[in-house]
């Protein structure tokens, strides 16, 4: 099996103490479309900044397609691994969107023309290409955040790694993202996102990572997300449907559905069996 | 962030479109020698040429002076301590003093803010390197004008979340409570400036950030235009100098 991302026995503490993770291991397969889901304070800020090479392992390991995360390549990590960070702010400074989006390439030394062709390639797949002269402080928070987006997308990353992509967006702004990212996944890359929401997790992803106070407490496909002890011990809710089909006494599915589509459709099923009363 | 760094109306004007380049070093140039010049009438007319020139070359001088009220302020009552200062000692010549300092800082607040105005932050970053400025000192200039509205929205937005909790400031300088509140809100609004920097720094690295600054495209070679500009910026203080000194009237005997 081919893995994007694997960590084994990750530990982190920060400057002031604080113990962020403790012993994290987990593998990401390549191609897929991870959700690393965990209450404030579980760690999966500081999980996803060890992926790009931000924070350097202090125990443990870290490898990105086979290459081992350490001093000598972050530079080769954060080529392979694109980071867009939650608040949009942070990431995009520069004065105009173009400037903003030909940062990352610039910076790994593409010439002028590949930089124009990949930074036009990234406006277009968040679809702000009409934007690319506007300063990006002019922007609504979500047209930024697509921009944070363009901006990590023009590297051509093989892993996307977004923390808290749906913080503060909109709803529309939630549906533009979600099709943004599973875009990028059918073109072949991994994606990996830290959320609190489990319900977009329970749709979105094909992997689950469950995490709570530093430790990796679940792994697996997104029935993890509709195991009442996982839930619990992470803090987290069931996603809505799964909530839905809980509360249907008597009632046993095979496969619980992923979404509100599927969820209506198993109800008009079992409706159309049911035997008519006159 | 000031958008008139970037507003693209500014290149209907001909200083706008000159040079940065040039403009800066001559604007250099300029404050340097005016900063050595005595006579008040000299930095007069020193000052009196480059606005006409600003009107020349269409910049929009009207507009500009709100934005160069609180500097112009601030010189103006420092030269008026130190002309009051020099007075009590009973000469005439401290007030005049007081004038030339005035003059020397108006003369140098007026180029100085009109050229950086002229100039969009790709063009003033591009000049700093081209000057051989440290990249430290550049990437300061630079993260300073780019974060000056974050930090005004996170001011602002302090300010609401106090008045939406009934919050409101005392009348004068001497009530505690808005002092303290004041204080309060300066020491919170550094520490999230920091905080911030620490994320920004980071969101730069992951984009392969190593501390230098790549220019994408350099401008157009200066042409004649720039160059007859940039001697005249540079030259007419020169001038008046040369005429301070005496060579003149060495000439004319």
């Amino acid at each position: 099996m081919d893995y994007a991302v694997e960590i084994h026995n990750l530990a982190f503490r920060h400057k002031d103490g604080t113990v962020a993770l403790r012993g994290v291991t987990m593998k990401v397969k390549k191609g897929s479309k991870t959700a690393i889901l965990g209450h404030n304070g579980a760690g999966k800020s500081t999980l996803l900044f060890h992926l790009n090479g931000i924070y350097l392992p202090q125990q443990g390991s870290v490898k990105i397609l086979g290459v081992e995360v350490n001093r000598k390549n972050e530079k080769l990590v954060r080529k392979m691994v694109g980071l867009v960070f939650q608040d949009p702010d942070d990431q995009v400074f520069s004065p105009t969107v173009w400037d903003d989006v030909a940062f990352g390439p610039a910076n790994f030394g593409l010439p002028r023309e590949e930089i124009e062709i990949r930074v036009k390639e990234a406006l277009r797949a968040v679809g702000m290409e009409e934007f690319a002269d506007k300063m990006p402080f002019h922007l609504s928070y979500g047209q930024r955040k697509r921009v944070a987006i363009a901006g990590v997308l023009a590297v051509k990353p093989e892993i996307l790694v977004l923390d808290e992509p749906h913080a503060f967006l909109d709803p529309k702004s939630k549906e533009n993202l979600f099709d943004i990212l599973e875009k990028e996944n059918q073109e072949g890359r991994t994606v990996i996102i830290a959320t609190h929401d489990v319900d977009f997790a329970y749709e979105w992803a094909d992997e689950i990572v469950v995490m709570r106070e530093g430790r990796v407490l679940a792994q697996g496909g997104t029935e993890v997300l509709c195991r009442g002890e996982i839930i619990k011990g992470a803090g987290l809710e069931f996603p809505k449907v799964v909530r839905f089909f809980n509360r249907i006494h008597g009632l046993k599915v095979e496969k619980a559905p992923k979404t509100i589509d599927e969820a209506a459709e198993l109800v008009n099923k079992l409706l159309k069996n049911m035997p008519q009363r006159d | 962030m000031n958008s008139a760094f970037y507003l693209e109306e500014k290149r209907s004007y001909l200083f706008c479109r000159l040079d940065s380049r040039v403009k800066l070093v001559s604007a250099i140039i300029y404050v340097a020698v005016v900063a050595t010049i005595r006579t008040w009438e000299y930095l007069a007319a020193c000052l009196g040429f480059y606005i006409i020139l600003l009107c020349l070359t269409g910049f929009p001088i009207l507009n500009s002076v709100r934005r160069i009220f609180v500097p112009v302020l601030f010189a103006g009552s420092m030269s008026a301590a130190a002309a009051f200062a020099n007075f009590y000692a009973g000469q005439l010549y401290a007030s005049v003093s007081g004038a030339v300092l005035f003059l020397r800082a108006l003369c140098a607040i007026v180029v100085l803010s009109s050229v950086i105005y002229s100039m969009s932050f790709r063009e003033l970053v591009f000049s700093l390197k081209v000057l051989h400025v440290p990249d430290v000192l550049v990437n300061l200039i630079g993260f300073t004008i780019r974060y000056a509205n974050i930090l005004t929205d996170e001011l602002s937005r302090m300010k609401k979340a106090r008045k939406a909790r009934g919050y409101s400031k005392g009348r004068n300088f001497w009530h505690t409570p808005t002092m303290k509140v004041i204080g309060q809100t300066v020491a919170v609004l550094f520490l999230r400036s920091y905080e911030r920097s620490e994320r920004v720094y980071q969101a730069m690295l992951s984009r392969g950030y190593g501390g230098d600054i790549r220019l994408l495209s350099a401008p157009a070679r200066p042409g004649k235009k720039d160059f007859a500009f940039g001697a005249l910026v540079a030259g007419v203080p020169l001038f008046f100098k040369v005429a301070e000194m005496g060579a003149f009237s060495w000439i004319m005997r």
